[in-house]
């Protein structure tokens, strides 16, 4: 037993790789890729814009502008909870500090530009000087912050909390990732204007050509339009092959063709790539100044573990792009609401379906049998949407009966409210648990009316086919009284396949609840994947495809065992 | 067994029996358990639901549409310069594939032709079928492959559109020639040839049929330039007016021409004696209005004087407003005003512009009584009195229209079913959704059982290390609700129906492939399957030829729910917005039941969640009686 666990454990992990893989690369299909609700920027985005660079630096934080694949590796490499290489640190909001990411290189090979890049002797040392460690003595700001810091740390010592290897390298550490980021920012958009520089060129190198060919078509005794216009559809610069939408260049085309220095916007071509080298040497040095802060171990590092080489640490599920907010502590507030909704409506399930079950079986086609079969399968049959736009048009909208509220999952004047019901001065007033209830009460009479089908079916399968068992003969043949068979001898053996049901029925409710959450505007789980869904949120998606995957697999796992547990005859060895 | 038989009591000898008298020769299985169903009550009216869909599926264009079905064009000197059919023009490749094969297919199955057996004529049918629908999708699939979006010169012309028409159509043909239809091998190629022949030349004539405006035939017939025959269902599913806007059913398009007139003008004023009674001022003396003071007033001017009293449930506004403390000099200006208004109203009516602007223009003159508490009060006064004058005509324009329409064949037109929120005709839209619904649940649950079947054969057969790769797969799909990856899929998919197809059938595969793996793992320890193996049979030949057969029964019981699944998968998607673009589709419908001002149309929420539930309890009654015909215990337990 105890190795067929084992087995189904260690199969769970590739399926777990599966599915977030699949759903990943269903995110990556997206228009606009993963995490399209960042660049909600509306219109067309100018090149040069704010909002486009505003845009650039998001997708460089967040990892967007990599391929989807390493993307993924990288939201793995998050998740599991083995990490490799240097560790995290945990700062005193419990927020994980990540090692800082390098620089990315250059985008062209700066030898191409020949020798007219202007660049200082020293770059390096002149940038590297720019970028040094303050000492935690510079200035008198520096050594109260550092004071502080390290009072901070003799604080959270003494409450028996962690901290980290040298507390006095906070302020060193916070300043050095502020300028690293500003360093880092602004690399990232001289690359872009470099781009835009270049796409420049490439339209004044067309244009160029274009006045060679007329004036060479005219000397052939073409007629000047014709020739203008012969010219400007053949002419085209092999540098505008490079240039991509929104001046995106493919800069491995671009390192093949030799420019023509004589175009005036070649200059600015230089600029540009003097500044992007420039840049990047300074995100380079500041890169260095923020590791060696790093190193310092300004915070208490993440998790357990063995040097720099392997650590555990609990998932990190990220943040929300939409909203901003970890979004573990989305689901902490989502899921608790859609465990209320289905901790009322599987009992109310189990209540309704079991004793119809049961007696169908008993009255084994008979009236009853036929007539509850066919309602359980037209109830089945009610699609959740339709019953939803009724309850609330009918039952909700104050048009009709009005007797229910519309949405959400509490009043406007809840927070007000004492919890209990109570009498007041001969008004009665609801108070925060009742008036919760009654918000429930639609979404839960639509969440469970499907449920009875399947249950009351499953029971009363249970039932006949037990009723057929020779040990139901025999007792009947003693001269057990019926009730006494159906109670004894048919129910207590049919009650496994019901109980191991209830474990599968957990995650059905979990999807059945996305369509009711949406209609009823209730805050749960299906409503937080429904707009995660809706706003392309790679990081709410995913954690949640992956924390219901892993309770569906377990849920599985559990049912075969409750099976073989219930029933001897089934066995896994 | 027949009544008659069962009730003869004479006795037969062994003898007899040995003669073969009383014997019934057995029936195939699929033919005996299809006459199980069919015996069935709940399977005949789900059968008799599903035919009346899949009938409207096939003939909605010429049943819904705002196409004349036949127009005549009156020259000047009235006489018939051209008949022709508008409708007919616009239908698409699909339409007319499916017109002819609705027509041809009945009749040739009904007809006895050649002594073919009607399982035989049914094969053809539904070999045909596919692939005429193959070439449907392939042709338009090819030609977004080689053009893409672009406009290209060489795209336009015929020669492009009919090289890569019958090209595809020849390709399929090719393709699909083994199907097993005809026994000889040239009458097979040579029926292959001429479905896709004729479908692919069908697409390609109706390349991009012309986008008619029904309106032109409309405005045409009111200017009698056209004589127009239309169907059943005047209305195409995206025709609208900005008049339709929400008409409950029942009512006609003069009805809602009339509606919209009479709201226009009382609207007007209603608007008026909002801003105005909402602006005096409390401070002036003599001028106390409270809440209840303010309805009476606002009742007061934009009715007449029993309709407000009705309003205010038999309470008499000028009474009330006495009672409220106001001054009688007030209440004497404010019935002056609200016979000035109502004085407006039945001007308009009359279409007397003069008279309504003198009674607008006395109902402003009457605000000089009073003093508005600031500047801002005054000249929202003062802006309502204007928009009083200044939208006359637009108001006489609209009685007139209403006035205009009522005793035209086009006044007389019905909304059977009411219109949605944006004006487009409801039962329209039902009946064109009747195809995308039947359409995917067919074919998605087609598509999930053929890869179920794939995969579960090869699970089953082999076992070992490929059951056990093969599971993960099927895990994977089992481990998240399929509702979750199907809104994943579609929304980051393009919106069209063969992919939404696609998603569907893609997501929902793992049912049938656990159960043909079930039922294969039983089957490869059997005699057949071991002699199939010692014979040397080819492997695709032992799995589909003998094994599948035997063990395909719990799927097809399985596919029957499956497309009610999809059914409901696609008005769930299409609830969500998800739905594919430009398609009629009940789920949508259902998605627009509270309006644009949020009030709750029933007839929206009831007529098509009727037909999404009573498809989907068709599909699941014939599941169960299929399931209770095949299943060899229910047999034993019926007996």
């Amino acid at each position: 037993m105890l190795g067929y666990i084992t087995r189904r454990l260690l199969f769970m992990i590739p399926t777990l790789f599966g599915i977030t893989f699949l759903v990943f690369m269903l995110l990556a299909l997206a228009p606009g890729g993963i995490g399209a609700s960042l660049r909600s920027a509306g219109g067309n985005v100018d090149a040069d814009s704010k909002a486009s660079l505003q845009m650039l630096y998001i997708e460089d934080r967040y990892g967007l502008d990599d391929h989807p694949v390493v993307q993924y590796f990288r939201w793995l490499g998050r998740i599991s909870p083995v990490k490799l290489g240097r560790r995290s640190l945990r700062n005193y909001a419990g927020d994980l500090e990540t090692p800082p990411r390098s620089v990315k290189d250059l985008p062209i090979d700066p030898a191409w530009f020949g020798d007219s890049l202007k660049l200082p002797e020293d770059l390096e040392g002149e940038m590297a000087e720019r970028h040094a460690a303050v000492a935690d003595d510079a200035t008198a700001a520096r050594v109260a912050a550092v004071n502080e810091a390290k009072a901070l740390a003799e604080e959270r010592e003494d409450e028996g909390l962690a901290v980290g290897e040298d507390p006095a390298a906070i302020p060193e550490y916070k300043d050095a990732n502020k300028a690293y980021l500003r360093a880092r920012a602004q690399y990232l958009f001289a690359t872009r204007s470099l781009g835009s520089a270049i796409a420049q060129y490439a339209t004044e190198d067309t244009e160029r050509l274009i006045k060679q060919e007329t004036s060479r078509l005219i000397a052939e005794g073409v007629a000047p339009d014709v020739a203008q216009r012969q010219a400007a559809a053949l002419a085209r610069s092999p540098f505008n092959m490079a240039v991509g939408a929104s001046n995106v260049i493919n800069y491995g085309l671009l390192e093949q063709l030799t420019p023509d220095i004589t175009v005036p916007a070649w200059q600015s071509v230089l600029e540009a790539a003097t500044d992007t080298v420039q840049k990047q040497a300074e995100a380079t040095a500041a890169l260095a100044r923020v590791n060696a802060a790093y190193d310092r171990g300004p915070y208490p590092k993440a998790g357990v573990g063995f040097g720099n080489v392997i650590s555990f640490d609990w998932p990190d599920f990220g943040k929300s792009f939409s909203i901003g907010r970890p979004v573990i502590d989305l689901i902490g507030e989502a899921l608790p609401v859609t465990l209320l909704i289905n901790a009322l409506a599987i009992p109310l399930i189990y209540l309704i379906a079991v004793p119809f079950g049961m007696h169908a079986a008993a009255r084994h086609n008979k009236l009853f049998d036929k007539l509850s079969g066919s309602i359980f399968v037209m109830l089945w049959s009610i699609p959740v949407v339709w019953a939803g736009v009724l309850a609330i048009g009918f039952l909700a909208d104050k048009q009709y009966l009005g007797l229910f509220p519309a949405s959400g999952l509490h009043s406007n004047s809840a927070d007000s409210m004492a919890y209990l019901p109570t009498w007041n001065n001969g008004v009665f007033e609801p108070g925060y648990l009742l008036d919760t209830l009654w918000h429930l009460v639609l979404p839960v009479m639509c969440l469970v009316y499907g449920g009875f089908a399947v249950l009351a079916k499953q029971t009363r399968a249970a039932m006949l086919d037990n009723y057929t068992m020779d040990f139901v003969r025999t007792a009947r043949a003693k001269g057990v009284s019926d009730h006494d068979v159906k109670w004894y001898h048919v129910f207590r053996n049919s009650l496994l396949p019901i109980i191991t049901i209830f474990v599968l029925v957990f995650p059905a409710m979990l999807a059945g609840s996305v369509v009711i959450e949406r209609i009823f505007s209730i805050p749960g789980m299906g409503s937080l994947i429904l707009n995660a869904i809706f706003n392309m949120d790679r990081d709410v998606i995913l954690a949640n495809v992956f924390i219901i995957a892993v309770v569906n697999l377990f849920a599985l796992l559990l049912a075969d065992l409750l099976y073989a547990a219930a029933d001897p005859r089934v066995t896994y060895d | 067994m027949s009544k008659e038989e069962s009730n003869t009591q004479q006795t037969i000898s062994g003898i007899d029996v040995m003669r073969g008298v009383g014997v019934t020769r057995a029936k195939p299985f699929w033919a005996d358990a299809w006459h199980r169903v069919v015996i069935r009550r709940g399977a005949q009216a789900g059968l008799l639901w599903i035919s009346i869909i899949g009938f409207f599926a096939i003939f909605a264009p010429l049943i819904a549409n705002g196409l004349p079905l036949w127009t005549r064009e009156i020259g000047s000197d009235g006489e018939v310069v051209r008949s022709f059919s508008p409708l007919f023009q616009s239908l698409t490749a699909t339409d007319l594939l499916l017109l002819i094969g609705g027509v041809l297919a009945p009749l040739f199955l009904l007809i006895p032709i050649g002594g073919m057996k009607r399982q035989h004529k049914l094969g053809l049918v539904c070999g045909a079928a596919l692939l005429a629908g193959l070439t449907v999708v392939f042709v338009p699939t090819m030609q977004y492959l080689l053009v893409g979006d672009e406009v290209n010169a060489w795209s336009q012309t015929d020669w492009f559109r009919w090289t890569l028409s019958m090209g595809c159509a020849f390709f399929i043909g090719l393709a699909l020639f083994w199907m097993p239809t005809f026994r000889p091998m040239w009458a097979r190629i040579a029926f292959t040839l001429i479905v896709v022949a004729v479908s692919g030349a069908l697409y390609a004539d109706r390349w991009a049929a012309p986008v008619l405006n029904p309106e032109t035939f409309i405005r045409g017939q009111a200017e009698g330039k056209f004589e127009n025959t239309f169907t059943i269902v005047p209305w195409s599913p995206t025709q609208s007016r900005a008049v339709f806007y929400q008409v409950p059913p029942a009512r006609t398009t003069a009805d809602a021409y009339e509606s919209v007139a009479n709201r226009r003008v009382s609207d007007g004023v209603a608007f008026y004696a909002r801003a105005f009674t909402f602006n005096i001022s409390q401070r002036i003396e003599g001028l106390p209005l409270t809440r209840d003071n303010s309805t009476a007033l606002v009742a007061l001017l934009s009715m007449n004087a029993e309709d407000a009293r009705e309003a205010l449930k038999g309470k008499d506004p000028v009474e009330e407003l006495r009672q409220g403390g106001i001054d009688p000099k007030f209440i004497a200006i404010f019935e002056k005003m609200g016979a000035d208004l109502a004085q407006y109203k039945q001007s308009i009516r009359a279409g007397d512009k003069e008279a309504a602007r003198k009674s607008a223009e006395a109902v402003v003159a009457s605000v000089q009584g009073f003093e508005p508490a600031n500047r801002n009060a005054r000249i929202t006064i003062v802006d309502a009195g204007d928009e009083l004058v200044s939208k006359i005509p637009e108001r006489i324009r609209s009685v007139q229209d209403a006035n205009a329409i009522a005793d035209t064949r086009y006044g007389q037109r019905d909304f059977y079913l009411g219109t949605d929120p944006i004006g487009r005709d409801v039962l329209s839209q039902m009946l064109h959704a009747c195809r995308l619904s039947i359409s995917i649940g067919l074919v998605s649950t087609g598509i999930s059982v053929l890869i179920g079947i794939i995969i579960g054969s090869l699970m089953g057969y082999f076992g070992g290390w490929v059951d056990l790769v093969l599971s993960r797969i099927v895990e994977i799909f089992m481990a998240v609700p399929v509702l979750f990856l199907l809104i994943v899929a579609a929304s980051v998919l393009p919106r069209n129906t063969y992919v939404m197809m696609a998603i569907i059938g893609c997501v929902t595969w793992t049912g049938s492939a656990r159960f043909i793996r079930a039922e294969f793992l039983k089957l490869r320890n059997q005699d057949f399957v071991q002699s199939c193996r010692a014979v040397g049979l080819p492997l695709h030949s032992t799995l589909f030829r003998h094994m599948l057969p035997n063990g395909i029964t719990p799927v097809l019981v399985q596919a029957s729910f499956g497309v009610a699944a999809a059914i409901i998968a696609e008005a769930t998607l299409s609830y969500l917005g998800l739905g594919p673009y430009g398609q009629s589709s009940w789920g949508k419908l259902l998605s627009l039941t509270t309006g644009e001002t949020g009030v709750f149309l029933w007839w929206m929420a009831v007529f098509p969640g009727v037909a999404i539930f009573l498809t989907v309890l068709a599909y699941n009654v014939l599941g169960e009686n299929l399931r209770d015909a095949i299943d060899p215990k229910m047999r034993k337990a019926a007996h």
